[in-house]
């Protein structure tokens, strides 16, 4: 089964000829040790994940700097401040710039259709021998309103000023429309949103914040993806129990990566709603993928198809991403178990 | 204070008992980050209210506190929490931010006399900082006159005390919890 047609039967539900593998995102110190060198394009990456054998990738829109003030910091064009940390060879986002809704009056959102975001997925969608299923990546209702606010500013804002967090949702919600149209437009198979709602404790607001606040934006968002015909993927981290019921109602066709350190059960998950999801994940990233054993690794695998591949509608990933602590030579123990013991039907 | 409740009072009882139940609401989830975050901003403004006032009077403080975000991490809500926290408990707080150097906090736990030194760790990348940083405390000959308490999401208990650390806070309920104790023990725990 070529790798495309392996990742969208599972995204759809279904059994293929075994589970799939994906992974949102694989940071620059893994590329460079597995290329032997600095990965400089968007082929560069499909290379990696060819080698890795993996049956889906995903791009982001184009991170685009506005301003450059020196010393690693930058301005972007969503009003967000980000700081590069050289050892972790990541671009982390740093603080807000709206301050007021006069801010917001005078602020331009960027255009989801200028082809500089769009370039790198197009550039793998049109060179893809391997035909790996291609995921378009956006944001939806939160991530990108809270960094333009400032992430304790915006949860301060629900209740201080909930005029002006509705308007920078508004903003995040119609750039990611038409984004996630543009994408699937292109030619992408699916489409990922990675938004974070909650982290270890459980959500960052309260579930009452989330439906009246959140949850229309990410509504409308799904329910474009859907009018143009294709799956929406949603990725948060961390506790996701108290709101989860509400992630379905909108209309969601599977979730990533349902972290195993935030009590998260990809079983529990799977018994409650693997009739109406697609899950991806749960191979641990804090502990299994950098530090642990190769059988370590090959366990926590095994555990993974028992609790969530029967019937289908499940694709293996990390809890995370194949971030710079991850041992290389167990991503290749991940997918050598995968294929070993995810071939349908399953063993009883 | 108008009513001639003593300044004293209304911070040991008013504002440190408001922040314990803000703490225990959350431990129970009726409260979330936000309602964390929003009482953070309450306590600033209490502050800047009654620091004309605190200025006149003896500063009661238990202690010094060092706190900040290690190396190659720019994760502040949860810390920023702790610090407003800890504060309302009244402690004295020294915040170094983020991406904390192991030089700044040796530099700072000197300097201040601190006797808690309290370091927030998200990314899983980020953990061994804390060993370096315990270790360096050491060579320093500080290491006996300081409580090291760390916390954040990519943190277990288990790994904190094995890297030195003198206990882990799942959350900032417990962490206060554990700095009010060992205050109350004269740190002799």
């Amino acid at each position: 089964m070529k790798p495309r047609d392996r990742f969208l039967t599972a995204l759809y539900g279904e059994e293929p000829d075994r589970v799939p593998l994906f992974e949102i995102e694989i940071n620059k110190p893994i590329l460079r040790k597995v290329l032997g060198r600095d990965a400089t394009s968007p082929l560069d990456i499909y290379s990696v994940y060819s080698q890795f054998r993996l049956d889906g990738i995903n791009f982001w829109d184009n991170w685009i700097p506005k301003k450059s003030f020196g010393g690693g910091k930058y301005l972007d064009d969503w009003g967000r401040i980000w700081v590069d940390v050289p050892e972790n060879e990541v671009t982390y986002y740093f603080e807000g710039t709206i301050r007021t809704a006069e801010d917001l009056d005078n602020f331009s959102p960027p255009d989801p259709f200028d082809y500089k975001r769009l370039e790198r997925l197009k550039t793998i969608i049109d060179n893809n021998p391997r035909e790996l299923a291609v995921v378009g990546g956006i944001h939806d209702a939160y991530e990108i309103p809270s960094q333009m606010r400032g992430v304790a500013e915006f949860l301060r804002d629900l209740y201080i000023d909930p005029k002006l967090v509705s308007r920078l949702i508004e903003e995040s919600t119609e750039y990611n429309i038409e984004l996630a149209k543009a994408m699937i437009d292109l030619g992408a198979d699916a489409i990922i949103s990675g938004d974070d709602y909650a982290y270890k404790h459980g959500p960052v607001m309260s579930p009452r914040h989330f439906r009246e606040l959140i949850l229309p934006g990410l509504r409308r968002i799904v329910d474009a993806v859907h009018r143009r015909g294709k799956p929406f993927i949603k990725h948060t981290d961390g506790y996701l129990w108290p709101i989860l019921q509400d992630l379905i109602e909108a209309g969601i066709d599977a979730l990533h990566p349902i972290e195993p350190q935030a009590m998260m059960s990809l079983g529990e998950v799977k018994s409650k709603f693997g009739d109406r999801l697609c899950l991806l994940g749960n191979v641990d990233v804090t502990y299994v993928l950098p530090n642990g054993s190769a059988s370590e690794v090959v366990a926590d695998v095994r555990r993974c198809i028992d609790e969530a591949a029967e019937g289908g509608g499940y694709i293996l990933s990390s809890s995370n991403s194949i971030h710079n602590a991850v041992r290389i030579e167990n991503v290749g123990v991940m997918v050598e178990a995968a294929r070993k013991y995810g071939a349908y039907p399953l063993p009883t | 204070m108008s009513s001639g409740i003593p300044l004293q009072k209304i911070l040991t009882e008013g504002v440190s008992n408001g922040a314990d139940i803000v703490g225990q609401k959350y431990e129970e989830g009726e409260f979330f980050l936000a309602e964390l975050v929003m009482c953070g901003e309450i306590l600033k403004e209490i502050t800047m209210v009654l620091s004309p006032l605190l200025a006149r009077e003896t500063k009661t403080s238990i202690s010094t506190v060092v706190i900040g975000t290690v190396k190659g991490d720019l994760h502040d809500i949860g810390k920023n929490i702790v610090a407003s926290l800890l504060r309302a408990a009244q402690f004295t707080v020294v915040d170094l931010g983020v991406d904390v150097s192991v030089e700044k906090y040796i530099e700072a736990v000197k300097q201040h006399k601190a006797k808690i030194l309290g370091m927030s760790a998200l990314l899983t990348v980020t953990m061994p900082q804390i060993e370096e940083v315990n270790k360096a405390l050491i060579d320093a000959g500080i290491r006996h006159g300081v409580k090291v308490i760390v916390g954040g999401a990519a943190l277990t208990e288990d790994y904190a005390l094995k890297v030195g650390a003198d206990a882990y806070a799942e959350n900032a309920a417990v962490g206060i919890r554990k700095c009010k104790e060992w205050a109350e023990a004269g740190y002799r725990k």
